[in-house]
């Protein structure tokens, strides 16, 4: 793996790790907060039960619950969130020098929330490339998803398997690791210059 | 065919545009026919075969060195299928064949360089599609000058056998 995704990839677990702590931290300090200053009850009818359940019933049963529950689903969002738009700086790095490398230094990248890409060859053409950081099923680590615009043209399909990729609805599309990046989209580019004639 | 007057980034090549003439004929025809029905009397069959390999060496380096590992074994021993584990041995795979499964394999698959046809549950058969344009091309040429390393893979997957069982 490139040194500079070794990094990310370090970086990434590490962030990880901290962000799981805080929330540890900041669980109980929530606790705390949403049930020491008095429980509000949510009205209702009286239960037949032991003083002693009702009593505990009224504190899970409390609008404090409510808010409690309503704070630790914000920060599961926001934790969500987090994994989901962001790419560790040195993997932005790997991927702007590989395409800046392919297309140029004056290449068009517009980098966009949720790890994505997008590099605009011409006025209707373009190749979206979107980062997965960890693929669960198989543990491999960075791993792109390249789309490119819609095509139209009358030998999709056999551009697409001469060019290693997959044809849908009339986007050439396949899944690259790092190492393969560079190349890959050099050949999805043959496949989309080939495709427009 | 191909004669592009300069091609310094990509953008400009595809804005420009070039002459590159790519006909129902020139994708139909692969080196395979070229060698067995024409015996090079046409100059355009011959530069449509060339055109081909050139296209085989670009996709095959394009690709990291499992994948590339995977399709030279299942090209070596086609129309062989093998299971799993089989071609994680074979191609001296480090990682367990369960992530070769479910990353790699599924890749390949996507983009039609290797078809996947489950026995059972448990057992997969792997092997390389021979209606890959480029791949047909790459098991004529195993066929062709490749018996040794054929040997040598089918060799390989016997012993697999035997220590198997």
């Amino acid at each position: 793996m490139d040194q500079r995704l070794e990094q990310a990839r370090v970086l990434y677990v590490d962030r990880r790790r901290i962000a799981l702590a805080a929330m540890i931290v900041i669980f109980s300090v929530m606790f705390y907060l949403f049930y020491s200053p008095g429980i509000y009850a949510i009205p209702s009818e009286p239960l037949v039960l032991p003083p002693g359940w009702v009593q505990g019933f009224r504190i899970v049963y409390s609008f404090n619950t409510v808010g409690f529950l309503l704070a630790l689903s914000v920060m599961v969002f926001v934790y969500a969130f987090w994994c989901w738009a962001f790419l560790p700086i040195p993997a932005v790095n790997y991927t702007l020098a590989v395409l800046r490398g392919v297309f140029g230094p004056g290449a068009e990248i517009s980098q966009r929330i949720g790890r994505r890409f997008r590099v605009s060859l011409a006025q209707t053409t373009w190749i979206d490339m979107a980062c997965r950081i960890k693929e669960q099923a198989s543990g491999i680590w960075f791993l792109y998803r390249l789309t490119s615009s819609p095509m139209s043209g009358p030998h999709l399909e056999d551009i697409a398997m001469r060019h290693g990729l997959s044809s849908k609805d009339g986007c050439f599309d396949a899944w690259v690791t790092s190492d393969e990046l560079h190349q890959r989209s050099i050949l999805m580019v043959r496949a989309i210059s080939l495709s427009a004639q | 065919m191909t004669r592009d007057k300069t091609i310094g980034t990509f953008g400009q090549y595809i804005s420009h545009g070039s002459e590159t003439v790519y006909g129902t004929n020139t994708l139909e025809l692969c080196f395979a026919r070229h060698n067995h029905n024409d015996s090079g009397s046409n100059n355009m069959t011959s530069e449509d075969a060339q055109r081909s390999v050139y296209e085989l060496l670009h996709l095959m380096s394009a690709l990291n060195d499992t994948k590339r590992a995977i399709l030279m074994a299942l090209a070596h021993i086609y129309p062989r299928s093998v299971s799993g584990v089989q071609l994680s041995r074979l191609i001296g795979y480090s990682g367990r064949s369960r992530s070769l499964y479910r990353g790699v394999l599924v890749h390949l698959e996507e983009s039609k360089m290797i078809l996947i046809d489950q026995l059972t549950p448990k057992l997969y058969a792997i092997r390389i599609n021979a209606e890959h344009p480029l791949l047909l091309l790459l098991i004529d040429l195993c066929r062709q000058y490749g018996e040794e390393t054929k040997r040598i893979y089918s060799k390989a997957l016997e012993e697999g056998q035997w220590t198997n069982a």
